[in-house]
């Protein structure tokens, strides 16, 4: 018995281990990226849609866990016109994101920041001064739904409110957003059948 | 493949791993050592006090002799802490009855600790639990009282999650005793295959058929279990 036991023991094991190496080897973006090693992506961008032939490059750089880090666009005859830079935490979770005018002068970052569950909480944007421009909170309930999106301006003001609904099989039944002084001014309703 | 079709495909594989189930459960019934139907029939409820922290209650009831008899009953209060997203902790004291050879209800304790690692690749979902456990026999006043006997328990489940509805899984569980005079290692196997008929966020059943497997015994004695729990959100 103990040995047909083991003999079937081994045939689980090999089946989770194929089952785990099927699914690597259809991962999509970053598993794909780091699985092949690729450090840059550069592209050539051709648009004669107008007309006139418009040319741009892209240079997308990533990480050895395939995450984007840097992100250029140039003009055709090279030159930067702006640049992206990302920084993620061990987990892989974007913390922080910087954009760049074509002289390499900070212009804009968002810092995000997340629960301990990996869940992201709050989204600062500041501008090339360092000056916070809006602040987004978000708000989950103890199952973990997304129930409130709070954004407030640099002065702290409530400047939006979102508010979630969910149903009992937790699709999202409504969104609303409201205005600094409470006023409804956007709203989207589901409704499912089951 | 048309959404129909899609629809229709899904639906017979559901019913074909129902079917298959039926069929292992009446087979396994009818070359089971104790010769007769054994169930489990349990129910779970838990609430989540905030993000991190939940408490549960739950009461199962293990009948035999086709179901004609309460062989052990059990209600088990628990607190739970989520650690991270894919792991959590619990603490559970049970308060047991167990139907003895001379037919009476025996009084036992168990407490227990969990930690329970789980991760999701897709569709599947793999999950590790162990479990510490402290079991005593009686209340400690009493004579019959005995204890504690201590074990360790590591639960593989593997789960695949056809819908939100449906969700087959198969699990394996080595008992290992702590402080036992003449076993060591793993003296006990538990597998499982079963699935989890998901109604709602707040209420979900859990149908399984178990074989437990006992090691270094004079006399092994395999359990066929067939048991439903249900579970509950509030």
């Amino acid at each position: 018995m103990n040995q047909a036991i083991s003999k079937y023991l081994r045939i689980a094991l090999l089946l989770v281990v194929a089952q785990c190496l099927a699914f690597i080897s259809i991962a999509q973006g970053p598993k794909q990226i780091a699985a092949r090693k690729i450090k840059t992506v550069c592209t050539k961008i051709v648009d004669i849609r107008k007309g006139e032939a418009l040319v741009k490059y892209t240079i997308s750089s990533y990480d050895k866990k395939g995450r984007l880090i840097e992100f250029k666009e140039l003009n055709a005859d090279s030159l930067v016109i702006v640049s992206e830079k990302f920084a993620y935490n061990r987990k892989g979770e974007l913390l922080e994101h910087q954009e760049f005018d074509s002289k390499g002068n900070l212009t804009k970052r968002i810092a995000t920041t997340y629960n301990k569950f990996g869940k992201e909480i709050s989204e600062e944007e500041f501008d090339g001064s360092g000056k916070l421009i809006q602040k987004t909170e978000i708000i989950y309930d103890n199952d973990m739904n997304r129930m409130q999106e709070r954004i407030t301006d640099s002065s702290g003001k409530l400047a939006k409110h979102t508010l979630y609904e969910y149903d009992s099989k937790g699709m999202l039944l409504s969104r609303k957003s409201f205005n600094s002084v409470g006023e409804l001014i956007y709203e989207k309703a589901n409704t499912y059948t089951y | 493949m048309g959404f129909n079709s899609e629809v229709l495909v899904r639906s017979g594989c559901i019913k074909a791993v129902i079917l298959t189930i039926i069929l292992i459960v009446q087979a396994s019934i009818l070359r089971s050592q104790q010769k007769d139907f054994q169930g489990m029939f349990g129910l779970r409820a838990s609430h989540n006090l905030n993000q991190s922290w939940s408490i549960s209650f739950a009461t199962q009831a293990l009948l035999n002799q086709n179901l004609a008899e309460l062989w052990i009953a059990n209600a088990d209060v628990g607190i739970g802490y989520r650690i991270t997203a894919d792991l959590k902790a619990e603490l559970h004291y049970r308060a047991i009855k167990f139907r003895t050879l001379d037919n009476e209800y025996q009084n036992r304790s168990l407490f227990y600790s969990t930690l329970t690692y789980s991760k999701t690749l897709g569709r599947f979902s793999f999950s590790l639990r162990n479990r510490a456990q402290l079991l005593v026999y009686e209340n400690h006043y009493n004579d019959a009282f005995k204890g504690p006997i201590l074990y360790n328990r590591d639960r593989l489940t593997i789960k695949y999650k056809v819908n939100y509805y449906w969700s087959p899984y198969v699990s394996a569980e080595a008992f290992v005793p702590l402080n036992h005079t003449r076993r060591s290692g793993i003296d006990q196997w538990r597998f499982a295959a079963g699935f989890v008929r998901t109604f709602s966020d707040r209420f979900s059943v859990d149908i399984r058929y178990q074989i437990q497997y006992p090691l270094q015994r004079t006399t092994r004695h395999i359990n066929y279990l067939t048991a439903v729990n249900c579970y509950i959100k509030f």
